[in-house]
Formats: C-alpha cells, sequence, structure tokens
C-alpha cells in the first residue's frame, strides 16, 4: 500500500510538533524517518496509525484519507512496534503473537498455525517460546516477539518506532540484519523512526531527515551522504564519505567500474592483498591503508579471483561520481 | 565446625523446638473449680507417663539434631512434618490428660489454658507449614488431614468437655452459633457493598486526578476514625433518619443494631479495596497500553483484556486486605448491638472471664485465616502466571 503526508502539521498549543509536512512513500518501500530528538518523526509516524490526529493536512493510505477509516478498523491492519516493546506480560509469548489475529476474529487453529509460522520467521524456536512468559525474555527477545506480533495479522503497513533502541549494539546489529532479511521475504511498506543515522543508512530505501517539525531532505542514502545542505552534512558528520563507502559491496564496484581481467592486472603493479566481493568498501579501504597498498584483489566468497579493486574505485564512490 | 555454616542450620524449626519444648516444661494449663478463681498450675511433663514422655523428648532431640546438621532436604522434612503433628497430637493428649486429673469440686470445674496449650499447637504450625514449603500441594493437605483427624477424634466423644473454653461453649451453643452466623454475614455484606461501591470508584478516579485525590482524601479520613468513634458519629443521623422516614425503620435502618454496623463496615472496607484499584490500575505498564491501542483495541478491549487482568493482582489483594480487616472490625459491631462474636468478648471482658473472650476470639482468628487462605487461593487462581513472579 502506498502512504502519503499532505501537507500534515500537529500543534501542541504554540509548539509546531509538525509543520506542513508532505511525503509519499510507494507501495513496499522502507521510508526511515530520521533526526534529533523532538524533531517530530515520531508525531508523523503516530499520525498514520491515528494515535496523534493532525491539526491540518491529511495522511492518505493508498488514497484513502485515514480519518475516514474506522481507527480500530484501521489499526488491526497496520503493524505497530515501538521502543519499549510493549508486551502484554499477563499473555504467554504465544498470546500476545496473537492479539491482533483475535481482535479479527480467526479461530483459534488459524491463530496457532500463524503463531508458529511467526516464530519461525523471528528466529525462536516454537516449541521453546510460544509458552514462555515476558518476564522472562531478554530485551532481544522481546522485540522479535514485538515484530512477530506486528505482523501476525500480515498487515500490508508496519509502523516501527525506535524498535532496536533499547538493546545492546551487538543484539541491534543482529536484529537489524533479521529484519532486512524478513523484509526481503515480506515486501511491505514500512516507516521505521529512529535517530541513529547508520541504522538509517542500513535500513532505508529512502531517509527522511527532519529537524524542528519540518522535513529537510528525503532521498536514497547514496544521495542523502552527497547532500549539500548544512544541517544534513552536519548531521551525517565528518565521516559521511565513509558512510558512503560502507553502504556499498566491492562485488557492486567490481561489476560496475573495472571489466573483470583475467590474467593481466593493469598498470598499477600486482596488488598483495585480497578483498572478499561481499565486504563493503569501507572495509576495503581499511585494509588498503592497513598494507599501505592502492590496490586489491577481489576473490568470491568461494575464492575465484573477481577483478582490482584500486583507491580510485574508492574515491569516486565516496565523492558519488558515476554510481549513487 | 560444620555446624555452625550458615546454610546448613535451619533456623525456623529451631525456633519451633525452642517453643515446643518451653511450652512442654512451662505451665501447660490451669486446674480450676470455676471460670473466676486462680487454679492450680499444671505442666506439660509432669502429665505424660514415663514411655509417652521419653518418646516426646527423643523426637524433640531428634528434631534438634536434623535442625543443627546437614543432610537430605527429603529427610529434613520428613522429621519436621512428623514432630510437627506429633506436637498437635501432644497438645491433645495432654488435654485429655489434664481433664482426667479434674477432681468434681466447684460448680463448674475446667481446663484453662496457659502458655504451653498455645506454644505447642504454634510450633506445630510452623513446622508444618516449614516443611511444606518445597513440597506438593497434594501431601501438604494430606499432613493437615494427619494432624487435624486424631485430634477432631479424641475429642468428639466428650474428652475434651473440661477445657474451659469448649464449657463456655456448651454453656452457649445455640446462640454461639447464631452470633457466628450474624458475623460471618455482617462481614461478608460489608465486603459486597465495598466492593460494589469501592471498585468503581477506584476505576473512575485512576481516569481522573482530581477525582482521585478526593477519593483517596476521603477513604483515608474514613479509615483515621476509630471504629467506635465511626459508630457513635452514624448512630445520630441514622437515628435521625429513621424518625423522619417510617420506611426506612420498617427496613431495618435504626440508630443501633445492623444498619450503622453495616454501614461502618462498608466505609472500613472502602480504603483497601478503591486505593489498591487506583495503585492496580496505575501500575499497568504505558508501552503494553501504547501497543493495545496501536494494535487496534477498543476502549472496552483496552480495560478488559490489558488494564484488568494486570491490575487484578493488586485489586484481589486490596479485597484480601479488607476481608481480614472486617473479620476483626465487626466484632465491635456488637456494642452497637450488632451482635457477632464480638459479643462473647465483650461479656467476657465484663464479667472477667477469659474463657468467654476466647470462645469469641479464637473463631475470629480462625476466620481470619481462613479468609485469608481463601484469597490467596483466589489470587493464585484468578492472577496470570505470567504476573505472579513479580507483583505476589
Amino acid at each position: 500500500m502506498t502512504l502519503e503526508w499532505r501537507n500534515a502539521s500537529k500543534a501542541y498549543g504554540k509548539k509546531r510538533a509538525v509543520n506542513d509536512f508532505s511525503l509519499e512513500v510507494p507501495k513496499g518501500e522502507l521510508l526511515v524517518l530520521v533526526g534529533p530528538s523532538g524533531c517530530g518523526k515520531t508525531t508523523s509516524l503516530r499520525m498514520i496509525n491515528r494515535l496523534v490526529d493532525p491539526s491540518s493536512g491529511k495522511i492518505l493510505v493508498d488514497g484513502r484519507d485515514v480519518s475516514e477509516i474506522p481507527v480500530t478498523e484501521l489499526r488491526r491492519h497496520i503493524g505497530y512496534v515501538i521502543q519499549q516493546v510493549g508486551l502484554f506480560p499477563h499473555m504467554n509469548v504465544a498470546e500476545n503473537i496473537g492479539a491482533v489475529p483475535r481482535l479479527l476474529k480467526w479461530n483459534k487453529v488459524k491463530i496457532q498455525a500463524r503463531v508458529r509460522e511467526l516464530l519461525d520467521l523471528v528466529g525462536l524456536p516454537a516449541d521453546d517460546y510460544s509458552e514462555a512468559w515476558p518476564a522472562h525474555l531478554s530485551g532481544g527477545e522481546a522485540q522479535r516477539v514485538g515484530v512477530a506480533r506486528a505482523l501476525a495479522a500480515d498487515p500490508p503497513i508496519l509502523l516501527m518506532d525506535e524498535p532496536f533502541g533499547a538493546v545492546d549494539p551487538l543484539t541491534r546489529e543482529v536484529l537489524q540484519r533479521e529484519f532486512l532479511r524478513i523484509r526481503s521475504t515480506l515486501k511491505k511498506t514500512v516507516v521505521f523512526v529512529t535517530h541513529d543515522l547508520d541504522e538509517a543508512i542500513r535500513l532505508g530505501d529512502c531517509i527522511a531527515v527532519m529537524n524542528g517539525g519540518r522535513l529537510v531532505a528525503a532521498a536514497a542514502p547514496g544521495e542523502l551522504l552527497l547532500n549539500a545542505n548544512p544541517f544534513i552534512r552536519d548531521f551525517t558528520g565528518e565521516d559521511r564519505a565513509l558512510r558512503r563507502l560502507a553502504r556499498l559491496s566491492v562485488g557492486d564496484t567490481i561489476g560496475q567500474t573495472t571489466p573483470i581481467a583475467p590474467g593481466g592486472y593493469g598498470d598499477s603493479g600486482t596488488p598483495t592483498g585480497l578483498i572478499r566481493t561481499d565486504a563493503t568498501l569501507k572495509e576495503a579501504l581499511s585494509l588498503m591503508l592497513e598494507a599501505g597498498e592502492s590496490s586489491l584483489n577481489a576473490v568470491s566468497p568461494s575464492g575465484r579471483h573477481m577483478g582490482k579493486l584500486t583507491m580510485e574505485n574508492l574515491l569516486e564512490n565516496a565523492a558519488g561520481i558515476g554510481v549513487s | 565446625m560444620r555446624l555452625i555454616e550458615r546454610e546448613r542450620i535451619d533456623v525456623v524449626p529451631l525456633t519451633a523446638v525452642l517453643l515446643a519444648s518451653v511450652s512442654f516444661f512451662g505451665p501447660f494449663a490451669a486446674l480450676k473449680e470455676n471460670r473466676v478463681v486462680d487454679g492450680q498450675i499444671i505442666r506439660g511433663f509432669e502429665l505424660l507417663g514415663g514411655g509417652l514422655g521419653a518418646g516426646v523428648l527423643i523426637l524433640g532431640a531428634l528434631t534438634l539434631v536434623v535442625a543443627l546438621s546437614g543432610g537430605g532436604g527429603k529427610t529434613r522434612n520428613l522429621v519436621y512434618s512428623f514432630a510437627g503433628v506429633a506436637c498437635l497430637w501432644i497438645t491433645a493428649v495432654l488435654l485429655v490428660r489434664a481433664g482426667a486429673l479434674l477432681g468434681q469440686a466447684g460448680e463448674a470445674p475446667r481446663v484453662s489454658p496457659a502458655i504451653g496449650f498455645w506454644g505447642l499447637p504454634g510450633a506445630s504450625y510452623v513446622l508444618i507449614d516449614h516443611s511444606r514449603r518445597q513440597a506438593p500441594r497434594w501431601r501438604s493437605l494430606m499432613l493437615t488431614v494427619c494432624a487435624l483427624v486424631p485430634v477432631c477424634l479424641i475429642f468428639s466423644d466428650g474428652r475434651g468437655a473440661a477445657i474451659s473454653v469448649f464449657q463456655e461453649w456448651l454453656e452457649r451453643q445455640d446462640r454461639f452459633l447464631d452470633e457466628l452466623i450474624v458475623h460471618v454475614r455482617l462481614f461478608v455484606f460489608a465486603i459486597l457493598g465495598a466492593t460494589v461501591f469501592g471498585l468503581p470508584l477506584g476505576i473512575i478516579a485512576s481516569k481522573n486526578k482530581r477525582i482521585e485525590r478526593l477519593v483517596i482524601a476521603f477513604v483515608d479520613v474514613v479509615q483515621t476514625i476509630p471504629s467506635m468513634a465511626l459508630f457513635g458519629l452514624l448512630m445520630a443521623p441514622l437515628a435521625a433518619l429513621s424518625r423522619a422516614f417510617p420506611l426506612l425503620r420498617s427496613l431495618g435502618l435504626r440508630g443501633i443494631g445492623a444498619a450503622p454496623a453495616l454501614i461502618a463496615l462498608t466505609l472500613y472496607a472502602l480504603l483497601p479495596i478503591a486505593r489498591n484499584a487506583i495503585v492496580g490500575i496505575a501500575s499497568v505498564p504505558l508501552p503494553a497500553l501504547e501497543a493495545g491501542r496501536g494494535m487496534g483495541m477498543s476502549r472496552r478491549q483496552l480495560f478488559w483484556r490489558i488494564k484488568w487482568p494486570l491490575a487484578l493482582p493488586y485489586i484481589l489483594t486490596g479485597l484480601k486486605t479488607a476481608s481480614v480487616q472486617a473479620v476483626g472490625n465487626a466484632a465491635v459491631a456488637a456494642l452497637i448491638g450488632a451482635g457477632g462474636l464480638g459479643i462473647m468478648i465483650f461479656q467476657g471482658l465484663g464479667q472477667a472471664a477469659p474463657d468467654l473472650i476466647l470462645l469469641g476470639v479464637l473463631p475470629l482468628i480462625l476466620m481470619a485465616v481462613l479468609v485469608n487462605r481463601g484469597w490467596e487461593l483466589v489470587i493464585r487462581r484468578a492472577v496470570s502466571p505470567g504476573l505472579l513472579g513479580e507483583v505476589l
């Protein structure tokens, strides 16, 4: 389903939390709303499932104004994940995941099957977890259950409000990776709020940067890091070039820039370092710096020689020439 | 020096053994000719013959050794439960023996309880309660039956008739039963009333800070008025109402009797019920509410599926507190003619007859314990196991 904010504003007294916000999310895209705290990103997100009603403007889901859809009806078809997870402590994991299907009056057998399927999807063995109580789960496990609960009724839209903000960095990375995997199989329209730029770059198809209730810029991660707007440059930080490199893999770059040259290595001599094609360009740069070389041999995970990666490739990509 | 290692010594049973020995060697009861005279003190060990006395001593020593030393948890618990059950049996045997010693002199010869009479069952309770901590439920039930059945058998054929409380009971059997029923009725209706008013009051109060302050202030003030004073305060307006409206009078509303007692007891029970409802609903974690709203629960669904079950442990605990309190408070109601077990207590006080006081107090204690246990059972049944670990 498509999603759209059309001149949405929200005022609390004199303060405008969201100011004339307009943005469209195409079907199946993941939009990340990012910005400093108090920038209005959470308020904008909560307008979609009407936990916040805009003071003016409207929100359209598939072209329909959400204020015309009965609120419980709307919410039951939008998955919602929050930072504090908010599992119901008096229900076990299976009952928590089955909450929305129960609201939609599915029958028991169908709910049970769906719960098992979802536990499987989020990587928690159903036999060990479906009877567990929320109080006994770790932060990471709880948020997996939270994601499973949001996906239970197979909603076309998923709203995630800093879902991985409360877990330790290691778990966060695991959850992000798993979430990317889940998303690639489900293809839902997702709005994801975070204040962590790295998370935004890693997950987003499109990143919308907000400040003071206004949309500053919305662009694909690669483009955003090249944006000349002073606020964006400040927000993305001095290491934005490294962030760009971190997004790109050696394999993609080799394919785009240097033709595979079996046998010869060109004129810059024979590189001695090796880099796997599934590594990022940032890792490649680090390896070059470490080895004091300006080029590396790229090899596929199976060990096949794929070509040469040069410092020039990295410079072009970091500056955004040719590819975005 | 292994004996002194902290974790190896069982402190609770040790205390029980100490209590039991004080009770056994100290004064057990007094033989009296009637309810007022001082009587002749008699000690536990004097009542037991050689064989039985030696058995008791050996059992005591065994329990002491087990409590002080290591050994498997199972064996320990077995010894404790046996010792606990035995303590109760010994009490019964001692009572019967004491009764046999009683002469026929006097108008109402009796065995009046002294410290030993209370200490032995006390030790029994502590030992049994301690031993069944980790035991499955059926075993603790069996223990209770084991402890109580022989005792009941001994007394059922009239051999316990010499016990003073029993004598008081014999003298006023019918009256006792009536007052017991009145007492139960008083506190049950008071709790029902307080629940009907207090729960909605608490729930409404939890939605609005201003109402919450009002409710809390009201129930707090009521709680600070001594029960006697509250009865007194209610008498005048109720009497006036009753005079002014004959209809109310015909319904039983008068300045004295059941009406003011019920009203006062209900007001007292309001505090724990309303306050716990407020606290319970305030305890519902906000993220759970946010998640519930976000997934499309209506207000009603949010209340019944999230708020109510999460507040339930607090609400039921409030009901438990209010009930136990009401059992005791209902005794005071006797002073304004509402009847109940309080009658026995106040009569006993008036006549300086401790045995009669006990006739009122013992069933009161038993009732309070039963009510407490009953609510605990309800709480364990009604509250989600997901909450039991944290809240209770």
